[in-house]
């Protein structure tokens, strides 16, 4: 009954609620979609992350880790056992050889890290094959060794595909080796910065010249569901002494602390505007409970409880917080929607954005927990807000107010 | 015997500045299925002395006993409760509440009172008769007159089955017809339900319609006479 009384009320002066609700609701929006872009972008970057460059969990020869050497090297066959223990875990895996090399044209070089893969099983674990804008995914029938590179890396030596350009490293035994290579494909991923370095050719071809032995790998990359990943780990790691087996957080812990900290950042933001939502709620309410002066004192003096009459003023406040946070929640999610989909093309910011790597449009998104603490975040906050006019209604005096 | 009992009740408002006297030593007694009016000119003390005998204000001297019980000691929340389950009250202006139909202002109380739905129906239906405002029972306030308006204000203080009703000037604001037929309802209750009714008012007219005339000035009795009952 007091619950009915309340929401009669809160439609008594219309419009004073709407805007009351608006601004709740347009406070929220504005927060809500702006942190959905914020998280749009990190997530985009992380999965970016993981999809084209570190995978899902990466295994090195603890060796490797600390210094990088050529010579640190393992053969497949030491880890084929552990991993086929977690095969129905583990989606995909690839073997790589990795050496640090000079990429030369006849127009300029550049430092470039250079990635020996098996075609096939780096098409499973990395999004690289799908990014390929000119030629192809190592699919030339051609009698030279292929190389695959960023179009910022091309745009760099001022080549094009087709153009051949020498590769300098050091071999095994410390020797400069230098190789040419055919452009059979040139990717471009969301990030401008991984394009310019991350250069790929066949193991195969590589292997031969750096000297390390056949089958034997600097690095094995996995992709594996999030579900999984946490026993593939554990179960890696006790099969396999003498290596060092990382997840994708602990490859690249600017990734993690980066979520966190958007997450951070978006709460603040919230409480920013909620406080700010807090004084109009209070003010309205206050106004309120003046106007109907008389006749919450008829009511007290009626013999309606202290405890009722403030039940029904903090409720006729949480209504309209919850009518407010309903309508910002929607807002909200319609628009990350419409945009999540369609993305939100950002062409003056492109370039900076790229560098990022973030591509060049945004899509915002937001889990679904933001609008559940939302909405518990703004109930507290209309709890809070009524306070004062509660406090205020208990003040007067009913006799007082009854008289004209 | 006496419902309501003041003994030598004192109210004054300011009393460190400019004390105002509104009830000045009011003692009197009204036995039950009394109608009683209470008159004099305006700041007389009428609506101070009603106040304080229907416990929305403590006197500042003295005692209101009601059914031998001394009111003025109960805590604010016992006399909430009291003014609830004892007493009917019927105000000038303002008596309902806007956003509930005539039905569900009078239903209200009982619902406070934890009345069943069954008897809340029954008695509802049959307090709007009587007060003739059945017919509006689904209209809120703001549609009704005057009249009607207190007069489904007098259903409501009945709701609850109160052992006296207070009406402080209920005719203050009604023509002379509307006027007439809230005080023959009134009069009708008193008589059909033995409800002690205590009404105000400074109008001639109205204060013929009593059986018992009490006479107010600068906050003291000047007259207490009973008309032929
Ligand atoms: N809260 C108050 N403070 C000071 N004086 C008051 C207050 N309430 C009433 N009075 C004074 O008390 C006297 C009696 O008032 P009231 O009981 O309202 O008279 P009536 O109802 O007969 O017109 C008047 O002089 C009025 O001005
Ligand atoms: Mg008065």
């Amino acid at each position: 009954m007091i619950g009915r009384l309340a929401w009669r009320n809160v439609w008594r002066n219309r419009l004073r609620s709407l805007v009351v609700v608006l601004a709740i609701a347009s406070g929220l929006f504005g927060t809500l979609f702006v942190a959905a872009i914020s998280r749009g972008m990190i997530i985009r970057i992380v999965q970016s992350t993981i999809d084209n460059d570190i995978s899902d969990l990466q295994i090195h020869s603890d060796k490797y880790v600390i210094s990088e050497e050529l010579i640190d090297v393992f053969p497949q066959s030491q880890l084929q056992a552990a991993i086929d223990k977690n095969a129905v875990l583990i989606d995909a895996y690839s073997f790589r050889v990795k050496v640090e090399a000079m990429a030369t044209s006849a127009n300029g070089s550049h430092q470039v890290t250079l990635l020996g893969i098996d075609k096939d099983a780096e098409s499973r674990v990395t999004g690289i094959h799908d990014l390929v804008v000119e030629g192809t995914y190592f699919d030339t029938k051609t009698k030279l060794k292929e190389i695959c590179v960023g179009r910022k890396l091309v745009e760099e030596l001022e080549v094009r595909l087709g153009s051949k350009i020498v590769l300098s490293f050091a071999d095994v035994e410390g020797d400069i080796m230098y190789e040419s290579f055919k452009i059979t494909g040139i990717y471009k991923s969301s990030n401008s910065e991984f394009d310019k370095i991350n250069t790929y050719v066949l193991s195969d071809d590589l292997i031969p010249i750096l000297k390390t032995g056949e089958s034997n790998y600097h690095e094995a990359a996995f992709r594996i569901s999030e579900s999984a990943l946490d026993q593939v780990y554990s179960s890696l790691h006790e099969e396999l002494p003498g290596y060092e087996v990382m997840r994708w957080f602990e490859i690249n812990k600017t990734l993690r602390a980066m979520s966190s900290m958007m997450d951070l950042f978006t709460f603040v933001m919230v409480l920013i505007v909620l406080i700010a939502l807090i004084f109009g709620v209070i003010n309205t309410m206050l106004m309120v409970v003046m106007e109907r002066r008389k006749e919450l004192g008829m009511l007290r003096a009626l013999g309606m409880n202290n405890f009722s009459i403030g039940r029904m003023i903090v409720l006729e406040t949480v209504l309209l917080g919850i009518i407010g946070s309903i309508v910002g929640n929607v807002l909200t999610y319609i628009s990350v929607s419409w945009f999540g989909d369609r993305g939100i093309k950002y062409a003056s910011a492109a370039e900076g954005l790229e560098q990022m790597g973030m591509g060049d449009t945004l899509y915002p998104e937001l889990g679904a927990y933001t609008y559940i603490a939302i909405t518990l975040l703004v109930l507290v906050t209309a709890l809070i807000a009524s306070i004062f006019p509660v406090r205020r209604v208990f003040r007067q005096n009913i006799a007082e107010t009854l008289r004209n | 015997m006496a419902v309501i009992e003041s003994i030598d009740v004192h109210k004054t408002y300011n009393p460190e500045t400019i004390p105002v006297r509104a009830v000045d030593g009011i003692s009197v007694s009204f036995d039950a299925g009394e109608f009683t009016a209470i008159v004099g000119p305006s700041g007389c003390g009428k609506t101070t002395f009603l106040n304080l005998i229907g416990g929305l204000e403590k006197p500042t001297q003295g005692k209101v006993l009601i059914d031998e019980k001394d009111i003025s000691k109960l805590s604010i929340r016992e006399m909430t409760d009291y003014r609830l389950h004892n007493i009917g009250f019927v105000f000038q202006a303002y008596n309902l509440i806007p956003v509930m139909s005539a039905y569900e202002n009078v239903a209200f109380i009982m619902q406070l009172l934890k009345f069943t739905k069954k008897d809340i129906a029954e008695r509802v239906e049959y307090l709007l008769r009587t007060m003739s405002v059945w017919d509006k029972r689904d209209e809120r306030p703001n549609t009704l007159s005057g009249g009607q308006q207190q007069r489904v204000a007098v259903a409501r203080a009945l709701a609850s089955k109160p052992k006296f009703i207070l009406a402080d000037e209920p005719t203050a604001n009604l023509d002379s017809k509307s006027t007439g037929t809230l005080l023959d309802l009134m009069h009708h209750i008193n008589e059909t339900e033995n409800t002690t009714i205590i009404f105000s008012t400074h109008d001639d007219r109205v204060m013929e319609r009593a059986r018992r005339l009490i006479q107010l000035d600068d906050g003291k009795i000047v007259k207490d006479e009973h008309k032929g009952a």
